[in-house]
């Protein structure tokens, strides 16, 4: 087994160890306990490991139905807590920005995105003009998307507001590690991770009802992330419905279908996109304010690529702040002097697709070549804005166990925090995140492209 | 030629209708479009009043996009079997000084202003039709000249022909066919001007005086009268500006589309009909005289399948 024994200077900036040889401080007692395990009790328990991963039906489905155990890297990621300290307030500020910005936008208020680009969003809805959410919030659970530079500069790739992922898999890969490694746990002050006071805080604060009736909406078992939302439903202890388990009764509410009788509905966290496909109704149903929706509708708006662009200016123009994190550097390419510039260096750029998402539609140049140069310009000289481009980071890379030869090898890593914004505007952080490992030479981490998750601790 | 910025301006008045009624298999839920029925600003043209109706009716909101068009961008999710589209509206039209004949077109070039219109666009790709733009006009300095030559070859050359060509063709194509309508014969000079380095623009409208189709024609760049219009279906250079109402301007027909957008339905497009009409006057048209048209107008059976969930709009300029 090779650890962390390379004396070159390594290009990318290494969670893991300095590039000289040495490990950093916040990992020396894991690196010890590998090296005590040996490579031969390494690999036994990373192969128990994953075989619990498929015993446990983790799961996350590329084509759907096609069981897919999700493929992760036991070796923890230790994130320090005065890293932390610095996420936890950026993310924080971020979505206390977009929901003022969402709100302001369909009330008819906002200069901050130029018009052209929020309106031509697929996911801006015209007819939810005039409509405010219950306690003003559009987007409750948010997922952000960072990498981390060194030495803790994290930079912001990406806000996903829609129906954001992810957040099972982050607790039960560090549920498992703790199982497979407790000699990992051993000596590591761990900051404690616990969602569920949390949600059920942010579920009632949207509802009059003090016990209200909340279920999760599925897009049933053949959905990639299925065992997400069973494990949810478990651990929050909320019904998990699918579409024809709901309807909208004659006086507008929504009601659960049960063996006994059919029951008000209060708030649903919906796991699916287009809600009137699964539920006939709901959206109206939401939009009368008969019932709450977690997320809210509408919320795409804001996580689409280009209005990425202006997440700082929300920042300072709602909350009167500086943003505390960096975003990625990106290029407005319906603009003309921005399209010169990112035609000009396009092998240097990462292009996107405006909505995409789970890394389809993501042209890492660099790592690409040539050939594909001139295809992408003049796909973003035809439809400029269907793209954006944003500068190539040259992010972490993380120790991932090679179980073809037994070496430790680097992958890219990003980290996907969560956050929960409750109606009284008060914001939760979980610390950590789900940490994802983009495959050997590749920087695309998402887990629809394949990528591995790894659990994630923030130490003290 | 001087510019005689001193002589009178004479303004005319005339009032246009659009309308377009898109029917389908089964029932859409959700059928989002951007609109750009409203009558444009400039070069001449100066909108009194306009009005836009759909049915059902949506919601929506305006915008300006990046080529100066006022977009409404309309959602309609109430269930619906034929989605329909109207705008009227009164506009002035006057006719600007004649443009100065002794530019050349090393003066056009990298310009900000027209940065947009020199390049490739989804349906008009300059260096596809290079090859016969040098042949007709290689070598001329002027921009008049070389604008002339164009749009008569175009004129010339390309056959008009119904149904050989589709929303979808190419510049490049509709060299290749020798024939189309005024929407290719307007992206196949285009093409042909901009592979000779003229900055120029697809225009979508109506033609005055005439109930029937939209229409489409150039806009070219000159740098001290601003955009001029030439038209490669009926052969003009710089038509007289009450002849036309003008709706947009694009790089080419996907930027000023009337009506773009898609829907949701488990059924598909299953027809569509289409009417403008233009007349003097300053009397605007209401809905009910839409409508009235729209049942005149010929229904386009379309020949797109009926098991995609999203579609485009199949209507075209003629």
């Amino acid at each position: 087994m090779v650890a962390a024994t390379s004396t070159r200077a390594v290009e990318f900036y290494n969670e893991w160890h300095d590039g000289y040889g040495r490990v950093r401080p916040h990992y020396e007692r894991i690196f010890e306990s590998t090296r005590a395990l040996g490579g031969k009790g390494l690999a036994d328990r990373l192969e128990l490991g994953r075989r619990r991963v498929e015993l446990d039906a983790v799961t996350f489905y590329l084509d759907p139905g096609q069981f897919r155990a999700m493929p992760t890297d036991f070796l923890p990621r230790v994130i320090p807590i005065d890293h932390w300290e610095t996420i936890a307030a950026g993310v924080s500020q971020r979505i206390r920005a977009i929901n003022r910005f969402l709100v302001d936008l369909y009330n008819d208020g906002q200069n901050v995105v130029p018009d052209e680009v929020i309106y031509t969003s697929q996911y801006f809805y015209p007819e939810i003009q005039g409509f405010r959410p219950p306690r003003d919030v559009f987007v409750h659970i948010y997922g952000i998307d960072l990498v981390h530079l060194g030495d803790g500069r994290y930079v912001v790739l990406e806000d996903n507001l829609r129906i954001p992922s992810g957040i099972s898999y982050q607790l039960k890969s560090t549920g498992m590690m703790g199982e497979l490694f407790p000699e990992f746990v051993d000596g590591y002050n761990v900051l404690p991770f616990e969602i569920r006071d949390a949600y059920w805080g942010m579920f009632r604060s949207l509802t009059d009802n003090p016990d209200p009736v909340c279920v999760l909406l599925t897009d049933g078992k053949y959905g990639s992330a299925f065992f997400e939302h069973r494990y949810l439903s478990d651990l929050l202890g909320i019904p998990l419905v699918e579409g024809p388990d709901l309807y909208v009764g004659h006086d507008g509410r929504v009601y659960a279908r049960t063996l006994d009788e059919d029951v008000v509905v209060d708030v649903i966290y919906r796991r699916v996109e287009d809600l009137d496909l699964f539920v006939p109704g709901l959206r109206e149903a939401y939009l009368d304010g008969k019932v709450a929706l977690v997320n809210g509708v509408g919320t795409g708006a804001a996580d689409d690529k280009l209005v990425f662009l202006w997440v700082p200016d929300m920042i300072r123009e709602y909350l009167d702040e500086d943003p505390v994190l960096e975003q990625a550097k990106s290029y407005n390419l319906a603009e003309s002097e921005d399209r010169r510039f990112a035609l000009e260096n396009l092998n240097d750029l990462v292009v996107k697709t405006r909505q995409g998402y789970g890394g389809l539609g993501v042209f890492v140049m660099p790592d690409l070549g040539e050939g594909y140069s001139a295809r992408i310009a003049s796909n973003i000289l035809q439809n400029p804005l269907m793209f954006i481009a944003q500068e190539t980071l040259d992010f972490s890379q993380h120790m991932v166990f090679n179980d073809q030869n037994g070496a430790l090898e680097p992958h890219h890593i990003d980290l996907r925090v969560f956050a929960v914004q409750s109606g009284d505007g008060s914001v939760s952080v979980f610390p950590g995140g789900l940490t994802r490992v983009a495959q050997a030479g590749t920087r695309v981490t998402n887990n629809s492209s394949g990528g591995l998750c790894k659990p994630t601790w923030v130490v003290r | 030629m001087q510019t005689d910025l001193g002589s009178p301006i004479e303004t005319v008045t005339a009032s246009f209708i659009y309308a377009v009624k898109y029917g389908y298999s089964d029932t859409v839920i959700h059928n989002d479009n951007q609109l750009r029925i409203f009558p444009r600003e400039g070069e001449g043209q100066t909108p009194y009043d306009s009005e836009v109706w759909s049915i059902p009716a949506g919601r929506g909101v305006e915008y300006k996009d990046r080529f100066g068009n006022r977009v409404r961008r309309l959602r309609v999710i109430e269930p619906h079997e034929t989605f329909i589209v109207a705008a009227a509206g009164v506009v002035g039209l006057s006719a600007d000084a004649p443009p100065d004949d002794d530019i050349r077109i090393d003066q056009l070039q990298d310009l900000p202003e027209t940065f947009e219109y020199t390049m490739l666009s989804p349906l008009v790709a300059p260096d596809s039709v290079a090859h016969a733009a040098l042949e007709v006009a290689g070598g001329r300095e002027y921009l008049l000249e070389v604008v002339n030559e164009v749009i008569q070859w175009v004129y010339g050359s390309i056959i008009y022909k119904r149904g050989t060509t589709s929303v979808a063709t190419t510049a490049g194509q509709v060299l290749a066919a020798g024939e189309g309508v005024c929407q290719d014969k307007t992206h196949l000079a285009l093409g042909m001007l901009r592979a000779l380095k003229v900055p120029c623009r697809y225009a979508s409208g109506m033609i005055t005086g005439q109930t029937g189709e939209t229409h489409s024609w150039v806009e070219v760049y000159h740098p001290v009268n601003g955009w001029l219009a030439v038209d490669p279906t009926r052969g003009l250079m710089l038509p007289p500006p009450k002849d036309y109402v003008k709706l947009g301007v694009g790089r080419d027909y996907t930027d000023v589309s009337p009506v773009t957008g898609s829907f949701l339905s488990t059924g598909g497009a299953a027809s569509v009909a289409a009417i403008a009409e233009v007349t003097f006057g300053s009397q605007q048209s209401d809905l009910e005289y839409a409508l009235q048209l729209l049942d005149l107008a010929f229904v386009v059976q379309n020949e797109l399948g009926s098991t995609s969930l999203l579609m485009e709009r199949p209507e075209r300029d003629r």
